[in-house]
């Protein structure tokens, strides 16, 4: 049962994002159960039937707000049952700029980004502990290999959430459960739209879900986009600092 | 954003915003002065493009409801018809009306009527369509059908998403007991043998007609005429009895990229035609709907073989009293133009539609070149005898031809019009396409 391909019950964190819905098709095509979960949750109604329609699973929607971190485990208790497969693809992106002068933006990207998916999926990863399997997935980023000036706040926490789960992972998987961290780059979702990347940068979310499927049946713990991009990650995190110093 | 139709010409920069969900839509209809909702840009010419704003509908793309005993549809307006295709024909139901290619959205083929080789016996898609969720120039929304704002439902199908941009569709769809068809093929050689060829297959569900361009004299309009239906499950051969809708769908071979040249050069387009009609002997046989329905499909991004000036494909109808007279007018202008279409195909049509759908009693011919300005000063001679002949272009098709040109033949253009400005979609709704035909 605690095996990705023994179709599992699946929930997706933030499933209204592209990425949550390529994920939600990824992984219904494989004949998982899904259970959505997102802020304003009637606004997946369409995609539920979507998924059961094209695929024939059974999908259920959950309102679930990140940032309420009170009721995090309040929310882990009302699920009917706990899933085997959690990913969680929550993620806020603020301009560099604002996110300076703004306290306010500046907070709610560390506490989406961070706070919040941290402690929901410690939760997450304690229940299933208790049950002796699970497979827990956090979509982290490249932006929190290194602080640059571009992109720093965002990447703090993304830094933040990388540790986290590298930690999580270690504790976890003595007790059977998996943690696995993506760092995708750059990808073709509302996030980057309207940023001036080039194509070949980029890569779509319905191939980016495939790859996660296939690393999670691999039992990666670190999955990147593709070799591009892992090679990009390795170069900032050993580029000495009079190098970084110079990058955007 | 730089896009264009399928004929890769004109090319324009434009802004492309995507929608997710019906609130986008309305916050673009409400954000944006002038805009054009844009399927899977499988129109030829300008008809999806606005460089102020294009609104790609292409994430819009969910099934929403399905019923399967009645074979009732409804989905969003960005699904792709091979999405239908793939999920539904292994239940047994098939698009009541498909066109050429299964790469088009289910909005697309309703903002242009889309017809098919069944259009003389059940007519366009939109007689498919029960109902649709129309977002209007005020970004109000409204759900039109035969019985509820009915002239707007009308002019949206067939409208080139002048009306509002269609959010999602019932449809329905049409049951059938296999994925296979029984092809036949008939040889024609002349005109006068393709029209009867026509009146003779009128009991066909599926008829077509591919016409070798290059046969002068005698031989002018010479071709092969393809009818089909759909098979039943006992009529299968033996080995196919087992999951009779069940078809091995082939991987396409991608064109990768656009190639510094027109590949198509007119030596090879003989070359083509030629061995086109020599390869194909009279016969009956059993083929999947895929190989019946989609031949070109099975090459991935065909119209980059055109090289990086596109191509333009001439669609007319002309009506039926007169039409082979038309006809032979227009191939022989062709012909004596010494451009050579790659690949021209003939149709019956059968009854009109409303407003600014294409579909006219008569014969419908769709030809395509290379662009350069030999066969743009051809394309324009040609909708001048179709004019003449009281025929139509196919807006969908259409990218240089004049206003004039482009609204002849459209006989109820002014009632669009009245109805068109009535909910004020004209001051917001537009396209190069209706700047193009000043819509």
């Amino acid at each position: 049962m605690n095996q990705a391909d023994a179709k599992g019950l699946v929930m997706i964190l933030g499933a209204r994002s592209d990425l949550g819905r390529a994920l939600a098709h990824e992984y219904a095509r494989g004949g998982h159960e899904i259970y959505l979960a997102a802020r304003q949750s009637h606004r997946l109604k369409s995609d539920a039937s979507d998924l059961s329609i094209r695929y024939g699973v059974a999908v259920s929607i959950y309102e679930f707000d990140v940032l309420a971190i009170d009721q995090h485990v309040e929310f882990i208790q009302s699920l009917p049952t706990l899933p085997d497969t959690v990913i969680c693809v929550i993620g806020l992106m603020v301009d560099q700029k604002t996110a300076e002068r703004n306290c306010d933006a500046a907070r709610e990207v560390m506490l989406t980004n961070y706070v919040g998916p941290a402690v929901l999926l410690g939760k997450f990863a304690e229940a299933m502990e208790q049950r002796g399997f699970g497979s827990i997935i956090g979509v982290s980023s490249i932006a929190g290999d290194r602080g640059r000036p571009s992109n720093y706040i965002y990447g703090s926490s993304k830094a933040g959430l990388s540790v986290f789960l590298e930690g999580l992972r270690t504790r976890c998987s003595a007790k059977g459960c998996e943690v696995m961290t993506i760092k995708p780059g750059f990808v073709k979702t509302r996030m980057t739209e309207h940023l001036a990347i080039p194509e070949f940068l980029l890569i779509g979310p319905d191939r980016l879900a495939r790859k996660i499927r296939r690393l999670q049946m691999r039992k990666v713990a670190i999955g990147y986009s593709n070799l591009f991009w892992r090679v990009v990650s390795l170069g900032l995190r050993i580029l000495p600092d009079t190098i970084i110093r110079r990058l955007p | 954003m730089k896009l264009s139709g399928w004929g890769r010409h004109p090319v324009i920069d434009c802004k492309l915003i995507y929608a997710r969900e019906e609130l986008d839509v309305i916050r673009a209809v409400e954000a944006n002065a002038s805009l054009i909702a844009r399927g899977n840009g499988r129109a030829y010419g300008d008809a999806a493009l606005n460089p102020g704003t294009t609104i790609s509908m292409l994430m819009m793309n969910r099934l929403l409801h399905f019923e399967p005993q009645s074979g009732l549809l409804e989905c969003e307006s960005g699904v792709l018809l091979s999405d239908v295709l793939s999920i539904l024909v292994p239940r047994g139901w098939f698009p009541a009306v498909t066109p050429g290619t299964k790469f088009v959205t289910i909005g697309g083929m309703i903002a242009s009527d889309a017809h098919g080789k069944n259009h003389h016996k059940d007519g366009s898609f939109g007689n498919f369509v029960q109902s649709l969720r129309l977002v209007g120039a005020d970004g109000s929304i409204c759900t039109c059908s035969r019985s509820e704002n009915t002239d707007l439902f009308y002019a949206t199908i067939g409208g080139m998403g002048l009306t509002g941009i269609i959010t999602s569709a019932t449809l329905m769809l049409r049951k059938i007991e296999t994925g296979y068809l029984q092809k036949t093929v008939q040889r024609l050689r002349n005109l006068d043998e393709t029209v009867q060829a026509f009146e003779e297959a009128r009991e066909a569900p599926y008829s077509v007609a591919w016409i070798d361009c290059l046969a002068r004299g005698q031989n002018s309009g010479r071709g092969l005429i393809f009818t089909g239906r759909h098979l039943r499950c006992d009529e299968l051969p033996r080995q196919l009895q087992a999951h009779p809708l069940r078809i091995n769908t082939r991987r396409a071979l991608l064109i990768p990229f656009v190639p510094p040249i027109n590949l198509l050069s007119r030596w090879l387009v003989a070359k083509l035609n030629k061995t086109y009609y020599k390869r194909h002997r009279p016969e009956s046989r059993v083929v999947d709907y895929d190989h019946f329905f989609y031949p070109l499909d099975r090459l991935n991004q065909w119209n980059r073989l055109y090289g990086p000036r596109g191509l333009i494909q001439f669609q007319c109808v002309v009506p039926k009293s007169g039409g082979p007279a038309a006809l032979k007018a227009l191939l022989e202008k062709v012909g004596a133009s010494g451009q050579q279409p790659l690949l021209t195909v003939l149709k019956l049509l059968g009854s009109s539609g409303r407003y600014l759908s294409f579909p006219l009693e008569g014969y419908t011919l769709a030809l395509d070149f290379p662009v350069n300005h030999h066969t743009l000063a051809l394309y324009h001679e040609l909708i001048r005898l179709m004019a003449d002949a009281g025929g139509r272009v196919y807006l969908a098709k259409d990218a240089c031809s004049s206003s004039e040109g482009m609204r002849s033949g459209y006989r109820e253009l002014d009632r669009f019009l009245s109805i068109r400005q009535g909910t004020s979609a004209n001051n917001r709704f537009k396209s190069l396409l209706s700047e193009r035909a000043s819509l």
